[in-house]
């Protein structure tokens, strides 16, 4: 590999040092995708699947469930409750329509039926609260997805970016170089450019010089400082 | 027993949990971390592993604060002088 990288159109031909590394792209190219962010609205995860992240969206899923159904297994369908609860509904209606439609069961089904017959399916004390909380958290941490998916830095392997580095705005870079669905079957020298503020020129690292000189020199597979756990 | 029968998953909340609520805050940071690792992590290889291991960070966190606390309710505080 080495110098047989192909040079960036972008970059100068008379420039001798800029022609044989990729120029590091600008540090805060990110894919701005609204569309990803209302999927991720809609089924917890779906945002990032439709970036083609499957296996990440996937988990994403499966927490998001795993809280709200230890929500509503912990404090019954009355732990989603819009009126009564209006500020708490507030967090838990970023989780998306499934608590809309948890919310819509407990007002038609629970909330219709006598007050001796609510007796037992009325969530109280703790018991509420925490469900009401598992729900709420799930809410919040999907406000933290939805951002994700919006604003989403392409994962580039160290290797791919080298030989084909990322152009600005190209929705499809570094989003389906580590496999079927993306990065998430790519070795450890992953980088994810969130974390090392480089992402985009297959830095191995913080620096993107030293992202350049791992290029020509073990192709990038050096190190994983990139990467924070 | 009456309050076992009458117990419908997902729909009637589990009243055992009345006294136990604080087990709860294992499926609770089990979840969050789930979440979290799954945005931040890079290789997904390693994600159960670092689920696993956030998960103790936090429980081990929150018993710690669990314990400062008693000691400063319980002992420092009533060594302080009364006027």
């Amino acid at each position: 590999m080495g110098s047989s990288a192909p040079p960036d159109p972008e970059t100068p031909k008379d420039s001798p040092a800029m022609a044989t590394h990729p120029a590091p792209s600008p540090p805060d190219e990110a894919i701005f995708s609204p569309s990803a962010a209302f999927l991720a609205w809609i089924w917890p995860g779906l945002g990032h699947i439709s970036l083609g992240q499957k296996r990440r969206g996937m988990y994403i899923m499966l927490g998001m469930l795993f809280l709200i159904g230890c929500g509503v297994l912990v404090g019954g369908v009355d732990a989603v409750d819009r009126r009564e609860d209006r500020l708490w509904f507030y967090a838990q209606a970023v989780c998306g329509p499934i608590v809309f439609g948890i919310d819509s069961i407990n007002q038609r089904y629970i909330k219709g039926l006598p007050v001796e017959k609510q007796l037992h399916l009325k969530g109280l004390g703790k018991v509420n609260e925490i469900g009401i909380l598992f729900i709420a958290l799930a809410g919040l941490m999907n406000l933290i997805v939805i951002l994700d998916a919006l604003h989403h830095r392409p994962i580039v392997p160290p290797g791919d970016a080298a030989e084909n580095p990322p152009r600005s705005g190209d929705p499809k870079s570094g989003t389906e170089t580590g496999g079927e669905d993306g990065s998430d079957h790519a070795g450890p020298d992953v980088v994810r450019g969130r974390m090392s503020g480089s992402h985009s020129a297959g830095a191995s690292g913080d620096d993107p010089g030293a992202a350049s000189a791992s290029v020509s020199v073990s192709g990038g597979g050096g190190g994983g400082g990139g990467r924070t756990t | 027993m009456i309050a076992l029968v009458a117990y419908v998953p997902f729909l009637t909340p589990m009243s055992v949990f009345h006294d136990w609520w604080y087990v709860l805050i294992v499926p609770l940071s089990f979840g969050i971390s789930m979440i979290y690792k799954a945005l931040r992590i890079g290789d997904l290889g390693r994600y159960w592993r670092e689920v696993a291991i956030m998960t103790l960070q936090v429980l081990l966190g929150l018993i710690g604060l669990a314990v400062a606390l008693m000691i400063l309710v319980q002992l420092i505080i009533p060594l302080l002088p009364v006027e």
